[in-house]
């Protein structure tokens, strides 16, 4: 075992033998890994000096695992696979740092399962949070490391007959996710399907002693998620309020703001009412084997009181902020025809909202660095982000832009040089309320160009 | 940055395309109330996709595979070739737009069958849950059928045709019996064989075309000759002849016609039984010709029925 310390964190490379020490506090030069709710496995990368060279004269086989301890009391442990080992540099020494450097790639410890085993299992009429705990139990190992505890799922209405031919898990579960629904019960209005998969560093304290080493995936609607937490909601929210400054963090504000140090990625496009009319919405086919029929799906994005829709009951108001296009057939007069082989038009249903939402939800995405802190996980949502230079009173401010935002990634990184990062990718829409009303006002010329912050 | 990320994100859809090879361990499947479905829709364990053990893929678990017949008069309302395969047949599956949930079975598999002591489990996968198929009699060689390959007949329709000549008794006379012909003379691949599960058979080859019940009444058509064999009842007390075909529809006819027939001319019904005279305008004839002549064109002096009818 060798490890190094450095700027709140520890990593511990774990080697067949103690005898020679690899890593010296100061070797790391970046170490991050990305936490995403559309991604079912952590991954991360750890870039370092290669003084004593591994590869060529070190116990070092590629099959190490990583230890990661951090957070404040460096209470916070993750335990990653190498997945990849990259030589940066050609050159490598034996007592001394001349250039050389290694990169490792890494994958949570659930990675292997969820990608490397397959599985043939089938399940009739069954429940399909059963079926999606079998398929987790199924990945479990004799390695405690690669337990899963789905710390947070959804009870769906959806029961089907369903098998996996030998697919992986993760496979397994991309096909449940697409079919799902959850109960009517939960939600005031027709629920409609679409389930996330995603593994993040979300903690549950009363565990965190005695199971550190597991990973807490997520099985969760998409409703829920980007509705309301589902359970305990406080404890999915990020109270603090996030600022954006322009300056330095800590100049001028007081201790409670969680500071914006960077706005990384963040486009306004000229768009208008004509833009909104164009959005057709979509049209599924499938058929209906049994029935001998053809199933005609049409969609249309609209608000949730109209009577031809996708029910999406949290929208208020489609944006049209973004960095991606809105739609694949946002400038087609005639909807789009995805040809599919499902025989059941709830299943139709599910496929399309699914998919349609994954899209509308990244439309406003906003990717912000603040400052670490261990508490924010991919899944969460940020109560207010509150752009200093336009509040709830400034009418030339656009009000869509303050909270609350959902966090769809979070990168923990750790440079040399700026300490514990966390670059976060923010969802804003497809949220059940807004208190902005529109958006479409808003233009370039209301912006102050004295004030302080936001570039455009 | 140049790439989608959110394509990358996306898990593609396995398809399926392609024939897959799969056991029947289901042909009469129920619904989730318990009723049978009887629309030819059956649970196909198919290899490669499915687990053999039946803890993780139950036969119910098994998605339903619907029939892919061969061009017929067609497959819609009655109309057309309609089977379903017994259990522990391999058939051959395609999946429709690849989808693994939508299996399509379109036709089966022989092959050569194990000796019985490498017969399939039937508690495990990929064998007849009720353990009848493949048979145990017919073990350890080709599932093809024996009057194809006639190397033998026996367990075949012909087992009985080979063993039980038709006979024909008539009161004041002697017993004639006479058999069918055998086997021997059809050649592979020269046949034509249907055998249904319960044994009735349809044979056709250039030699004879049979039709066989189960319940060892037969129609055979050779060399310009109809055999039949039902049951040829004389009763003596109540003086009438009865030729039954068990369980033929022929049958009821062709009784009351001899019945009326039998006590005057019981010589003449002799004649008409081995080859099978049986239109009305024959027994017309038989009846115009004979009830007048008594037996003297029935049975030459030896006892044996000429043919001239």
């Amino acid at each position: 075992m060798t490890e190094t310390k450095k700027l709140g964190f520890t990593v511990v490379l774990g080697l067949s033998t103690s005898s020679v020490t690899v890593l010296e506090p100061g070797d790391i030069q970046q170490f991050y890994f990305i936490e995403d709710i559309f991604s079912y496995c952590m991954v991360g990368k750890m870039i370092f000096d290669d003084r004593f060279g591994i590869n060529e004269y070190g116990p070092f086989t590629g099959n190490e695992r990583l230890l990661l301890a951090y957070g404040e009391t460096k209470s916070r442990r993750l335990i990653f696979d190498i997945i990849k080992v990259e030589k940066i540099s050609m050159s490598s020494g034996t007592t001394s740092t001349n250039g050389s450097q290694v990169a490792i790639h890494f994958v949570d410890t659930t990675f292997k399962y969820m990608t490397k085993r397959k599985i043939s299992k089938g399940w009739s009429n069954k429940n399909h949070l059963k079926i999606i705990q079998d398929i987790i139990k199924e990945t479990e190992g004799d390695d405690e490391n690669g337990k899963i505890l789905l710390k947070r799922y959804d009870d769906p209405e959806s029961i089907s007959d369903f098998y996996i031919p030998y697919w992986t898990p993760m496979h397994s579960i991309s096909w449940i996710n697409k079919r799902t629904k959850p109960k009517l019960s939960n939600h005031k209005s027709e629920p409609v399907g679409g389930y996330l998969y995603y593994n993040n560093t979300y903690w549950d304290g009363s565990e965190s002693k005695n199971k550190d080493n597991n990973f807490t995936a997520a099985w969760v609607n998409i409703n829920n998620l980007f509705a309301l937490p589902i359970t305990s909601k406080s404890r999915f929210i990020d109270n603090n309020t996030f600022t954006f400054s322009g300056g330095p963090p800590g100049s001028n504000l007081n201790d409670n703001t969680t500071y914006v140090n960077k706005i990384l990625d963040w486009e306004f496009y000229g768009i208008d009412n004509s833009n909104l009319k164009k959005l057709q919405g979509g049209k599924m086919l499938g058929y209906n084997f049994n029935g001998k029929n053809l199933l005609e799906r049409t969609y249309k994005y609209t608000k949730k009181n109209d009577t031809e829709k996708v029910d999406i009951g949290m929208i208020d108001t489609i944006t049209g902020l973004g960095r991606k296009s809105l739609f694949p057939d946002i400038s087609q007069k005639n909807a789009e025809v995805i040809l599919s082989g499902a025989d059941n038009k709830n299943e139709l249903d599910n496929i399309f909202y699914y998919n349609w939402l994954r899209s509308y939800s990244q439309q406003q995405n906003l990717a912000v660095v603040v400052q670490g802190w261990e508490e924010r996980f991919a899944g969460m949502i940020i109560q207010d982000l509150y752009w200093k230079s336009f509040d709830s009173t400034n009418q030339g401010g656009n009000k869509n832009m303050i909270g609350p935002y959902l966090i769809k990634s979070v990168t923990h990184n750790w440079g040399t040089k700026d300490g514990y990062k966390q670059k976060l990718v923010l969802l804003k829409n497809a949220y059940y309320k807004s208190d902005a009303t529109s958006l479409i006002d808003f233009s370039k010329n209301k912006i102050n160009a004295d004030s302080t912050g936001i570039l455009i | 940055m140049s790439k989608n990320e959110l394509e990358d994100l996306r898990i593609s859809t396995e398809k399926f395309y392609g024939i897959y090879r799969g056991v029947v361990e289901d042909n009469n499947p129920v619904n989730s109330s318990n009723e049978e479905l009887q629309d030819g829709r059956i649970k196909v364990r198919i290899w490669g996709l499915h687990s053999k053990d039946k803890n993780k893929i139950s036969t119910d678990s098994l998605p339903l595979a619907q029939p892919a017949y061969p061009v017929s008069p067609g497959s819609i309302t009655g109309k057309g070739i309609w089977s379903v395969p017994v259990q522990g047949t391999h058939v051959f599956v395609f999946f429709e737009n690849g989808d693994h949930m939508q299996p399509r079975y379109f036709a089966t598999v022989p092959a050569i069958e194990p000796p019985n002591s490498e017969r399939p489990d039937s508690n495990e996968g990929f064998a007849d849950p009720d353990d009848l198929y493949p048979l145990s009699t017919l073990m350890g060689e080709p599932d093809m059928n024996r009057l194809m390959r006639n190397t033998e007949v026996e367990n075949t329709a012909w087992e009985y045709l080979d063993n039980s000549p038709i006979s024909v008794v008539c009161p004041g006379m002697e017993p004639m019996e006479w058999n069918v012909g055998d086997h021997s003379e059809v050649t592979y691949p020269d046949n034509f064989v249907i055998e249904t599960k319960g044994r009735q058979t349809l044979e056709m080859n250039d030699q004879a075309t049979l039709l066989y019940h189960n319940s060892d009444s037969y129609i055979l058509l050779k060399n310009g000759t109809t055999y039949n064999h039902g049951g040829l009842k004389v009763d003596d007390a109540m003086d009438t002849m009865t030729l039954t075909v068990r369980e033929g529809a022929l049958v009821c006819n062709l009784t009351a016609v001899i019945k009326v027939l039998a006590p005057t001319i019981e010589a003449t019904i002799v004649m008409i039984t081995p080859k099978l005279m049986l239109a009305g305008s024959d027994l017309a004839d038989v009846f115009n010709s004979h009830t007048h002549t008594g037996v003297q064109a029935g049975l030459d002096s030896s006892g044996i029925p000429n043919e001239q009818i």
